[in-house]
């Protein structure tokens, strides 16, 4: 698939709580500042599937929607707010880091038939 | 995690895909694209079944629990104003080393049966330490 590089706006607090809303998950690890912390982390974190939207996004925004037949992403590491993430293509599909490098997700793609050749 | 939930139906329902629930979640992509992405990602297991739906469907403790991973299967994207019909089931529950794994699908079907698309969620819950 032809997917070039690209970069997020950071996240932010008020996308994320927008994300809950969407969604109606309102995990208290992702919109409770204390409850976050008292978990060992140093704030909430991003949800993780609004991570991957975002990188999906990405390709989409590459691609069109019609593009994918599937997407398999492995989260490794929290996205926290003010997180800039940059969005790069892999050998099986994209991997989604932070400014420092951390990657949080690595996502193979399957492209749909009509874009096989892509 | 309760390992006897495996093969658990946990919510069935029918969702409308309104063009607002569409907006809300564009909107938080915040994107030129969002609109088009958020035909692909909608995850609704928690609208479907509640908010603990699947926190306490896998008997998750959810202060030692992440989200290991994402898995989405498209026949095609939502089309706004359809209305769908969504299972979310226990997938597996097993344990790897000093974690239990929990892995949940929403299978999403139209009208006529048809799947629009299959989203898999996989938990991750730490060992408590004493």
């Amino acid at each position: 698939m032809n997917i070039v590089e690209a970069t997020c706006a950071p996240v932010s607090r008020v996308q994320i709580s927008r994300y809950a809303g969407a969604v109606d998950d309102y995990n208290p690890v992702h919109v409770d500042e204390e409850f976050a912390k008292a978990a060992g982390l140093p704030s909430v974190i991003a949800h993780g599937p609004l991570t991957i939207a975002l990188a999906l996004d990405a390709v989409v925004a590459q691609l069109g929607p019609d593009a994918l037949r599937s997407a398999t992403a492995r989260l490794s590491a929290p996205v926290f707010p003010g997180d800039e993430l940059t969005v790069a293509p892999t050998e099986k599909g994209i991997e989604v880091r932070k400014a420092d490098g951390t990657v949080v997700a690595t996502v193979a793609l399957t492209p749909a038939a009509a874009a096989d050749g892509a | 995690m309760d390992e006897g939930a495996k093969g658990r139906t946990l919510a069935e329902a029918d969702l409308s895909i309104t063009p607002e629930l569409l907006a809300r979640l564009s909107g938080a992509l915040g994107t030129g694209s969002g609109p088009r992405t958020a035909t692909l990602v909608p995850s609704f297991a928690a609208t479907v079944g509640g908010e603990s739906t699947v926190v306490d469907g896998l008997g998750m403790d959810l202060s030692r629990a992440l989200l290991g991973g994402l898995g989405y299967e498209w026949e095609r994207p939502f089309v706004p104003g359809e209305t769908v019909h969504v299972r979310v089931t226990v997938d597996d529950v097993f344990t790897k080393g000093a974690n239990q794994f929990g892995v949940i699908v929403a299978e999403y079907s139209d009208g006529g049966g048809a799947v629009v698309q299959r989203q898999s969620i996989t938990f991750v819950e730490r060992a408590a330490t004493s």
